[in-house]
C-alpha cells in the first residue's frame, strides 16, 4: 500500500513533483560536474603541464667550465664538447622509451643579425624519424630484444613546447626544415622591425647565412629574444659538421614516493641486484636519467625543476578556487532543494491532517512523506548524476578540447547528498505539520 | 448498559473564547443522537472532542470506557482509529488518491489494506462504479459517500458525522441518510450534527447547543 500511495502521490502530482525533481536534478548534476571536474581537471592540468615542456636536460659530460646564462652557452661551439644529434633516436630504445614523450637538440651561438648581437639557436622544429624493425630495445637491466616492427616518431620543439605560439607559420620542410626558414622571437622582431616573410642575415666568425622568417614566436620566456633556425643552419654557421650543446627531454615520470618503501631515498649504487632491477623498471626520474645516460654515452642527464614547482603552486591555487566555487554552488543548490521540499510539505498540511484524522499515527505519516522525499532525492540524484556526467563531458570538450574522465566513484556521494538534502528539507515542516492537532490544520482552510 | 459516551463538565476554550461550556452528556450504545444549534455554538467542537481530534480544556470525557481526556498523542491516535469513524463537514479526501485508495488508506493506517473489502464498502454506499475516480471527478454526494465508506471501513463502534448532508441536494441527502439509517439498524452508535430539523427527526434524541451550553434534550417522534 505504501508503494501504491507513493506511486499515486508522485504520478498524480506531476507538476509539483516535477519542480522538486528538477531542483534536485540540477543540484545533483551541478555537484557531479563540479566535483568530478575539479578532481579530473587538476589531474589533467598537471598532466598537461608535465607534458608541456621538458623535465630533463641532457648535456655532454665535460670537466670544462662553460659560460652559461639562461641555459644558453656562450662558449663558442667549436670549443665545447657536443652531443651527436644522430644518436638521439636511442632515447626511444631505453626501457622506459614509451615514457619519453618528446625531445629536441639545441645549438646556440651569438651571431650578428642585421648588425645586432643576437642569440641564434638551431634546433629541430618537427623531426620525423623511424626505428627500423630489428632495432635493439632494452627490455630489462642489461637485456635487449629486437623491435618487431618499424616505428615512426616525431621529435622537435613543436611537440616539446606546445605552448609556443607562432604568428605566421612554422618553418616547413622535411625533417628538420629546409635550412632557409626560421622563427624570430617577438621581442627581437619588434626591435629589428621584422615581419613574417622578411629575410634576415646572420653572420658568425666570418660565415654568413640568410633565412626567411616564417613566423613570430611568443613563448613568455627568453626565447622571445632569439632567432630559431634549423639545427643544420646553426651548425654551418658555427663551423661544425654536427652536434648540439644540449638536448631537452620531456619524460613522463612518477614522483619518487610511488616507489616501493625500501627503495625510497636509496642510492642505486647501494641496492641489491634485485632492488636495482625493481628500481630500473619503475618510471621514476632517477631510473629514466640512468637509462638516458646508458643510451647516450658521454652525456649527463639532469632533472630540471622549474616547471614542476610552478605546476605545484598553480595547481594548488586552482584547487582552492575549484573547492570554493564547488562549495558555494553546492550550498546554494542544497538550499534551493530544501526550500522546494519544504514547500512541498507545507502545501500538504491539510492532507497530513486528514490522514491523522482518519487514524494515521505520527510515525505512519512521517514514513509516508519521508519515503516520498527520499525517493525523489534518489531519483533526482541518479538522473542528476547522469546529466552531470554529460555536463562534465561537455565542459571538458569546451574548455580542454577533449572529454575528461569523471570517476564513477562520485555516484554514492551524489546520491547520499541528494537524499540527505531532500530529507532535511522535508523534516522541519513535517515535524511541524505532524505536531499540529488535525482540527487546527483542517480549520485553517 | 454502560454509556458509550459520558461527558462531565466538558469545557473547551480557544484562547479566550469558550466554545464549549461545562457540557454534561451521556449517549447509550446503539443510540442515534442529533446535535443541533446555531452556527458557532460549539457543535463541531464537541464532535471533535468526542472524536479524539482535540483535547478538552477542562472536564472529563469517557468514550467506550476510556477516559480520553487523560490520553495524549500516540494513545489518542490509536484509540481514535480503533473506536471512532469520522465523517466531516467538508469532504476531506486525499486529492491524488482514487475513491478506492482513499478507503484503503484508512485500512492501511488501521492495520493492513484489503482491496476486496474496500471495494465492497464502496459498493454498499452505491459507488461500485466509481472506484477509480479521483475526488475531483466525483460529485459532492459521491465524495460524502466515499467519506462514509472510509469512516466505516474499520468497523468503529462510534460513528461521528458533522453535517453530512449540509452540502448535498435532496436526492443525495436521502441517499446518505439512508446509509446512516442502515448503520443505526446494524447497531452502530451515531452522533450527527445537523441544522436540519427534518434530519434531526430521524434520530432518537436531539440535544441543542447554544453558546457552548447544552439545552435539555427533547425526545423526537421516532425516538
Ligand atoms: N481552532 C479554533 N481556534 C479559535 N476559535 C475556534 C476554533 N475552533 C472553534 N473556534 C470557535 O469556537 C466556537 C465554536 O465553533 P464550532 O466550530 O464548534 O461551531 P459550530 O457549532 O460547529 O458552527 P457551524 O454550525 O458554523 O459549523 C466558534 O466561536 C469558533 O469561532
Ligand atoms: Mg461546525
Amino acid at each position: 500500500m505504501l508503494l501504491r500511495i507513493l506511486r499515486e502521490a508522485l504520478g498524480r502530482r506531476r507538476r509539483r513533483v516535477a519542480l522538486a525533481f528538477l531542483a534536485i536534478l540540477l543540484a545533483a548534476s551541478l555537484s557531479t560536474a563540479l566535483l568530478g571536474l575539479s578532481t579530473s581537471v587538476l589531474e589533467r592540468m598537471s598532466q598537461e603541464l608535465r607534458a608541456y615542456g621538458a623535465n630533463i636536460l641532457v648535456t655532454p659530460r665535460s670537466e670544462a667550465v662553460r659560460l652559461e646564462i639562461g641555459d644558453i652557452s656562450y662558449t663558442p661551439p667549436t670549443q665545447q664538447p657536443l652531443l651527436d644529434e644522430t644518436d638521439l633516436h636511442k632515447l626511444k630504445t631505453i626501457f622506459w622509451r614509451n615514457n619519453i614523450r618528446g625531445f629536441a637538440p639545441f645549438l646556440s651561438l651569438v651571431a650578428s643579425v642585421n648588425g645586432e648581437p643576437v642569440v641564434v639557436t638551431g634546433t629541430w622544429f618537427e623531426h620525423r624519424f623511424t626505428l627500423a624493425r630489428g632495432t635493439r630495445l632494452t627490455t630489462n637491466v642489461g637485456l635487449e630484444a629486437a623491435a618487431r616492427a618499424t616505428q615512426e616518431y616525431v621529435a622537435g620543439v613543436k611537440g616539446l613546447s606546445p605552448w609556443w605560439r607562432v604568428q605566421g607559420r612554422w618553418p616547413a620542410g622535411p625533417g628538420d626544415g629546409m635550412g632557409n626558414e626560421g622563427l624570430i622571437g617577438s621581442t627581437l622582431a619588434n626591435k629589428l622591425g621584422v615581419q613574417p616573410g622578411d629575410t634576415i642575415n646572420m653572420q658568425y666568425a666570418g660565415r654568413s647565412r640568410t633565412v626567411e622568417v616564417t613566423g613570430i614566436l611568443s613563448t613568455g620566456g627568453l626565447e622571445e629574444q632569439q632567432v630559431f633556425v634549423p639545427l643544420a643552419t646553426a651548425q654551418e654557421l658555427a663551423g661544425v659538421a654536427q652536434g648540439s650543446s644540449r638536448v631537452l627531454v620531456s619524460a613522463l615520470v612518477l614522483p619518487e614516493d610511488k616507489l616501493v618503501g625500501e627503495l625510497r631515498g636509496k642510492s642505486p649504487d647501494e641496492m641489491t641486484p634485485e632492488q636495482y632491477e625493481v628500481w630500473y623498471c619503475s618510471p621514476v626520474m632517477g631510473s629514466v636519467l640512468r637509462q638516458i645516460e646508458e643510451a647516450l654515452p658521454g652525456v649527463q642527464a639532469r632533472p630540471i625543476l622549474q616547471v614542476s614547482q610552478a605546476e605545484a603552486s598553480f595547481a594548488s591555487r586552482i584547487q582552492l578556487m575549484a573547492l570554493i566555487i564547488t562549495l558555494v554552488a553546492l550550498g546554494a543548490s542544497a538550499l534551493a532543494v530544501m526550500t522546494t521540499m519544504t514547500t512541498l510539505v507545507l502545501e500538504r498540511r491539510r492532507e497530513i491532517a486528514i490522514m491523522k484524522a482518519i487514524g494515521a499515527d505520527d510515525a505512519q505519516v512521517a514514513v509516508l512523506f519521508l519515503t516520498e522525499a527520499g525517493a525523489l532525492g534518489l531519483l533526482g540524484g541518479l538522473a542528476g548524476y547522469g546529466l552531470g556526467l554529460a555536463l562534465a563531458r561537455l565542459l571538458g570538450v569546451w574548455v580542454f578540447g577533449h572529454a575528461l574522465p569523471v570517476g564513477l566513484d562520485l555516484l554514492p556521494l551524489v546520491l547520499l547528498l541528494s537524499l540527505a538534502v531532500a530529507l532535511l528539507g522535508s523534516l522541519g515542516p513535517l515535524r511541524q505539520a505532524i505536531g499540529t492537532p488535525p482540527v487546527y490544520a483542517l480549520r485553517g482552510n | 448498559m454502560e454509556p458509550i459516551i459520558t461527558a462531565h463538565a466538558l469545557t473547551k476554550r480557544y484562547n479566550g473564547t469558550t466554545a464549549l461550556d461545562r457540557v454534561d452528556l451521556t449517549v447509550a450504545p446503539g443510540e442515534w443522537l442529533a446535535i443541533m444549534g446555531p452556527s458557532g455554538s460549539g457543535k463541531t467542537t464537541l464532535l471533535n472532542l468526542i472524536g479524539c481530534l482535540d483535547l478538552p480544556s477542562e472536564g472529563k470525557l469517557l468514550v467506550a470506557g476510556t477516559e480520553v481526556s487523560r490520553l495524549s498523542g500516540k494513545d489518542l491516535t490509536r484509540f481514535r482509529r480503533e473506536t471512532v469513524g469520522l465523517v466531516f463537514q467538508q469532504f476531506y479526501l486525499v486529492p491524488y488518491l482514487t475513491a478506492l485508495e482513499n478507503v484503503m488508506l484508512a485500512q492501511y493506517f488501521h492495520s493492513i489494506a484489503d482491496e476486496a473489502e474496500a471495494r465492497q464498502a464502496l459498493d454498499e454506499v452505491g459507488l461500485g462504479g466509481r472506484l477509480r475516480h479521483l475526488p475531483s471527478q466525483l460529485s459532492g454526494g459521491e465524495q460524502q459517500r466515499v467519506c462514509i465508506a472510509r469512516a466505516l471501513i474499520n468497523e468503529p463502534k462510534l460513528v461521528l458525522a458533522d453535517e453530512p448532508t449540509g452540502n448535498l441536494d435532496r436526492a443525495n441527502e436521502d441517499l446518505v441518510l439512508g446509509l446512516f439509517k442502515r448503520l443505526h439498524e446494524q447497531g452502530h452508535t451515531v452522533v450527527m450534527v445537523t441544522h436540519d430539523p427534518e434530519v434531526a427527526g430521524l434520530a432518537q434524541r436531539t440535544v441543542h447547543l447554544d453558546h457552548g451550553r447544552l439545552a435539555e434534550a427533547v425526545p423526537t417522534a421516532s425516538g
